[in-house]
């Protein structure tokens, strides 16, 4: 698999590319491939100090850094595209709006676009906490009723990570949540658990994390992104991931949970797609 | 076919966090300089990653709380109780409908708001938590030093601090003078912590060129680039856990939304179900719409929440008396249900003072005799650093313990104290302190410390006999490490004290280490923070109520343990170490372990991180279990909010943990706990017992509408006489019984599973079909007797103003109320009669009797009482039979209470 990292020549750009080199020194490939789309916002001088500093970082972490500038087609998206689709094995990390402010923060993003195509893995990433550099060491897994493990970035991110906490969110509406019994809620936290050791294997057998830095959680929820930003703040993770929903890919609301979840989470956050990593 | 496990590439991960970096690194890691942010970068920065603020921007919360409040099950249905009323009285004018409506809708009002208070205190945590942040900060932009609101800084600001200085944010130290920070709000711990700008290879919260939003610089300056704002900093943290983690719902709140909601049903389902029938069998929209109002009615006991809450308040007040406030209404009854209490050490079990409790030979762990004693007391006391005032010694609460203990023998402490000519004050790092005594022409250095610490330079051991001491050879020190090794064990700290004799006093600048080599070792002296001599007591008494006792504690685990076995937390036969759990190994334990750890008996839980806490409380729901949870730092504030129940300390907690809490101990005593706990249970047995009087009521409530439905027969209660019921005379017995004293059994019983409700089959049974019957068959008996007495006959109708049909129905509601009685003495005992001196001495019961038996002579007799509820009088000898429902009543349950106990197996 080779990484590749889509910057756009800003400050939040170098935070997510140091993920992206902690991806790229998990790879076979080990090298990270810089895309930068030739963008009249951002060009010149600060973007060659910048992508410089990234290939002496790279270098420093024994990772090879290239760069590669590509132009514009029909947008920055589709200069991307363009270019990813005709890459084999490709997980291409990209950023987030790091303050959303009424746009949100993936909303309308080039990072959504490229969450909404299947040829290639994506993960957007969106820091909050810079101090991490990168290296959040304990993570977060947030799980939902439809939303696959990511096995394939876990492979590549299972040495940096010290402590994965796998938590599957049981969501129900305010109306059920608010009557819920006890035996009900036991019934959810059951189905639940099932889910949970089912992604824990799959993550076991794929990946070099070991069972002594997994640990799995089931919460009953009527609020996924509050729930989540809970659990991120109870576990202390660095990072939070959680899956992009596959229906409203492309079409992300203020209100959805994944936007809301970035405006509240205390740990980085990273919204992924692996669809079409082999 | 096999996966592949191999990292794709190598596993090394050459990367580090921001403790990691040297300081140059730092700079360019966030995008910064020494010479800080340019303002316009700062401003960008403040754009797109917020303030530094732990308030989050929702202006609108209170609005949605209240309406939250305003929408709940209860209170919809007491408003459509009220709706009714009101339509009722548009309907037909003048039957007080109106009255009763706003009545109902007050009672509603009163709830919503209530609930509504509750939750507005929450976010007084969050208030206490900001108090920990400054207001103001010196910050580097541009090349010069600036004041700044500390809500503007953004990660890659520079900022000074200095002593005194409340941290703003998360920040890297990189330049550092003698910086001495206090980081008890995260981590509880008090010492101070020495700072240095150099890179660190610890964990973030562990790395010592760190400073964290909310804590203290103690002494020295320094700069440091921030790295995390607001919620994202490690305070940041916990202000976002104190505030969104919820409280699951109450056992009660779960009970009682039930029940509403199984009253409700069965009121509507009933209601609509005989309105269609009304509609197929003709009769009028009138006569429809009163009898599902009536059924409805009825059916809602619309006394009963508010009596909850009347109960709960009343509740929270006895705790008040044994020294628990609560905070929250729900937690009153929540306590009782309590199945783990998980507790700190300090101060909750213990006394939270040190205490001399041994003073040992070198080589003997029992206590030496008197002669020994002093010489090792006074030796201990030289080495202090004491001060007397008006209010006695003060100093180290060791050398404090140990002029205690001298005073108790018939020494003087100030004796020895006046013989110091120097004094080596307590090096933390050597662990040890020292004096150097002048007395006559006697010069004598003295040291006491840790025996690690002295160890190395004794050459002599005291053996208290006149031969004098000992040579210490290597066997010699192995038995005096295994007697510091069992005194240890058995959770004492112990302190070794030697001495030597010198020629002359020493040079006055060579420091104490130069000059105690060659010393004797004289003994050691053993303290501990004794346990609360009520403690053992109250864990017995939890054992017996089916509780378990958990210890958390930062301290040793052999300290805690010694503690726990002498609390009764560890049974004696228990094997040592085997239910002690560390927070090393709870650190790599899944929480699916730590609960197993628990179900094979883990009782304490040492070296412990107030976050820790969190985790053993998330370990513990796992089995279900209703957890009470002690906290008092900044840092417990999470896992206070995560247990059902948390519970501050009033004397020396936090504020933030206070207000965190539902329930506070005014005086820190785990005693007061249980008291707590036996107070909640009390309270839901008494729950129980009003909400089974109250339902009784209902049995002759409903009744007479299905057989005005079914049958040619006047309505034998109307709708206002339901209500003069449920939200009358019913009131006050129920508040009656909710203030019954503890019954003897109620801490020999098992704590009740989570999914123990109020209303079950029993109590509907007994209620609806038992004595609700019994009412019901009685009251329309004298109803019927009554009619036909006055004329009346079999399908005749009677105008609702026929003073005939008053007397019937004033006849009716009398018997009901009067049978109330015998209820209300039948429900203070499961299975006794309920009639003892106790009922007497409760004067609500005496009230509400009395106020029973005047409000069913009214009914009949007092002319303006029958106008408003539309009754009558009826001869004397009617209403005296009415008087014999009460000993049917009682007399009939009471044999059922028999057959109940013998089927029981006869319990005590």
């Amino acid at each position: 698999m080779t990484v590749f990292l889509a910057h756009d020549g800003s400050l939040n750009g170098d935070w997510i590319a140091r993920y992206a080199l902690h991806f790229a020194a998990g790879s076979t490939a080990r090298r990270l491939v810089v895309l930068h789309v030739e963008d009249a916002n951002i060009s010149g001088e600060p973007l060659h100090e910048r992508l410089e500093a990234l290939t002496a970082l790279g270098e420093r972490m024994n990772v090879p850094v290239e760069i590669r500038i590509l132009p514009m087609h029909a947008g920055v998206f589709g200069g991307l595209d363009d270019y990813l689709i005709q890459q084999e094995n490709a997980l291409v990390v990209t950023g987030a709006r790091v303050a959303g402010g009424r746009r949100g923060h993936l909303r309308g993003t080039i990072s959504e676009r490229l969450l909404a195509q299947n040829n290639y893995g994506v993960v957007a990433i969106h820091v909050m906490q810079p101090g991490l550099l990168g290296d959040p060491k304990r993570v977060l897994l947030a799980l939902t009723d439809t939303a696959q493990a990511p096995t394939a970035i876990l492979k590549l991110f299972a040495p940096a990570i010290t402590r994965l906490d796998i938590v599957q969110l049981e969501t129900v509406s305010r109306l059920r949540f608010t009557r819920l019994s006890e035996a009900e809620a036991a019934a959810l936290k059951r189905d639940g658990l099932i889910k949970t050791a089912r992604a824990e294997k799959g993550i076991l057998s794929s990946t070099a994390l070991t069972a002594d830095r997994i640990d799995t959680h089931v919460r009953v929820t009527d609020d996924w992104a509050k729930q989540v930003a809970v659990e991120a703040g109870r576990y202390r993770a660095g990072l939070t991931m959680v899956e992009m929903p596959k229906v409203i890919s492309g079409a992300l609301s203020f209100g959805h949970p994944i936007e809301e979840l970035m405006r509240i989470a205390p740990s980085d956050v990273a919204v992924y797609r692996e669809a079409a990593i082999s | 076919m096999t996966a592949e496990i191999t990292p794709e590439g190598g596993n090394e991960t050459p990367f580090g966090q921001i403790q990691n970096l040297t300081p140059d690194e730092v700079y360019g890691a966030l995008g910064s300089d020494p010479e800080g942010l340019s303002d316009n970068e700062a401003q960008s920065r403040a754009e797109t990653l917020g303030r530094n603020s732990i308030e989050v921007a929702d202006n609108l919360w209170w609005l949605r709380s209240l309406a939250r409040q305003f929408t709940n099950f209860f209170t919809i249905l007491l408003d459509i109780s009220a709706a009714i009323c009101f339509f009722a009285e548009y309907i037909q004018p003048g039957e007080g409908m109106a009255l009763l409506g706003w009545a109902l809708l007050g009672v509603s009002i009163l709830n919503a708001l209530f609930s509504f208070f509750q939750e507005f205190r929450a976010e007084r945590a969050m208030e206490e938590l900001r108090k920990y942040l400054p207001h103001r900060v010196s910050v580097r932009r541009g090349g010069k030093d600036i004041e700044l609101d500390a809500e503007d800084l953004v990660p890659g600001d520079v900022i000074s601090v200095r002593e005194g200085d409340r941290i703003p944010a998360d920040a890297r130290v990189v330049e550092c003078h003698d910086l001495s920070v206090s980081n008890a709000p995260l981590t509880g711990e008090s010492n101070p912590i020495n700072l240095t700008a150099e890179k660190s290879r610890k964990d973030l919260t562990d790395a010592e060129n760190l400073l964290f939003a909310g804590c203290t610089v103690l002494r020295g300056s320094g700069r440091a680039v921030v790295f995390a704002t607001g919620f994202r900093s490690q305070f940041g943290r916990i202000a976002m856990l104190s505030q969104g983690i919820r409280r699951a719902a109450s056992p009660l709140e779960r009970a009682t939304g039930q029940m509403v909601r199984v009253l409700t049903v069965i009121a509507v389902a009933m209601g609509l179900t005989f309105f269609a029938y009304g509609v197929v069998t003709d009769k009028s929209l009138w006569v429809n719409l009163v009898f599902m109002m009536g059924i409805i009615v009825a059916n809602v006991p619309e006394g009963l929440l508010p009596t909850f809450t009347l109960s709960l308040a009343m509740g929270s007040l006895r705790m008040a008396k044994r020294n628990v406030l609560v905070k929250s209404l729900n937690a009153v009854e929540t306590l009782g249900s309590v199945h783990v209490i998980c507790t700190d050490k300090t101060g909750t079990l213990t006394l939270n003072r040190l205490e001399v409790v041994r003073v040992t030979a070198p080589m003997s762990t029992d206590q030496t005799d008197d002669k020994m004693q002093t010489g090792i007391l006074d030796a201990a006391i030289g080495a202090s650093d004491l001060e007397i005032g008006d209010k006695g010694f003060s100093g180290d609460p060791l050398d404090v313990a140990i002029a205690a203990r001298i005073k108790t023998t018939g020494g003087d402490p100030s004796v020895v104290l006046g013989a110091q000519v120097r004094h080596f004050a307590f090096d933390a790092a050597a662990r040890q302190a020292g004096s150097i005594l002048a007395k006559q022409s006697q010069t004598r250095l003295v040291v006491k410390g840790a025996w690690e610490a002295l160890r190395a330079h004794v050459t002599a051991i005291a053996t208290g006999r006149p031969e004098g001491a000992q040579l210490s050879d290597p066997s010699a020190l192995a038995a005096c490490d295994d007697t510091v090794s069992e005194l240890a064990e058995q959770g004492f700290r112990v302190i070794a004290v030697a001495a030597k004799t010198l020629d002359a006093a020493p040079d006055a600048k060579l420091p104490l280490t130069e000059i105690e080599n060659e010393v004797t070792l004289l003994g050691f002296i053993c303290l501990e923070d004794p346990l609360r001599p009520e403690v053992p007591d109250a864990v017995k008494m939890c054992q017996s109520a089916g509780i378990r006792t958990v210890m958390i504690t930062g301290d040793h685990p052999k300290t805690a343990e010694a503690i726990a076995r002498r609390a009764g937390m560890i049974a004696a036969d228990a094997v040592s170490g085997s239910t002690v759990v560390t927070g090393q190994e709870l650190d790599t334990m899944r929480e699916e372990d730590v609960a197993k750890r628990f179900d094979e008996g883990a009782a304490v839980f040492a070296r412990t991180t107030p976050e820790q806490k969190m985790k053993i409380v998330s370990s513990l729901h796992r089995r279900d279990l209703v957890i009470a949870m002690t906290g008092d730092g900044v840092n417990d504030a999470p896992a206070l909010k995560s247990a059902d129940v948390g519970v501050a300390m009033g004397k020396d907690g936090t504020d933030v943990a206070r207000e965190a809490a539902q329930v506070i101990l005014l005086d820190d005593n785990f005693a007061s706990i249980v008291a707590g706990i036996e107070e909640g249970r009390t309270i839901f047995a008494n729950i129980r017992k009003f909400t089974n009087y109250v339902l009784v009521s209902n049995g002759p409530e409903i009744m007479p509408y299905l057989l005005y439905m079914l049958f040619p027969v006047p309505l034998a209660l109307t709708v206002i006489q339901i209500l003069s019921i449920d939200l009358g005379t019913d009131i006050v017995p129920s508040m009656a019984l909710g203030q019954e004293k503890p019954d003897k059994q109620v801490m020999k019983e098992k704590p009740r599973a989570r999914s123990q409700g109020l209303l079950t089959f029993p109590v509907i049974a007994h209620s609806y079909m038992f004595l609700g019957l019994i009412e019901a068959a009685f009251s329309l008996g004298l109803f019927f007797w009554v009619l036909f007495d006055g004329g009346w006959t079999w399908g005749a109708p009677l105008d609702a103003g026929d003073a005939l049909y008053h007397s019937a129905t004033g006849i009716a509601l009398s018997s009901i109320i009067l049978m109330q009685i015998g209820n209300l003495f039948g429900r203070r005992s499961r299975y006794g009669s309920g009639l003892d001196m106790d009922a007497f001495r409760n004067r609500l019961i005496v009230f509400g009797v009395t106020f029973e038996i005047v409000f069913s002579w009214a009914i009949l007799y007092v002319p303006w009482v029958g106008t408003i509820l539309g009754t009558g009088p009826v001869a004397t000898e009617v209403y005296l039979i009415a008087w014999l429902g009460v000993p049917l009543i009682f007399g009939l349950d009471y044999i059922r209470k028999r057959v109940a106990w013998r089927l029981a197996g006869r319990p005590d």
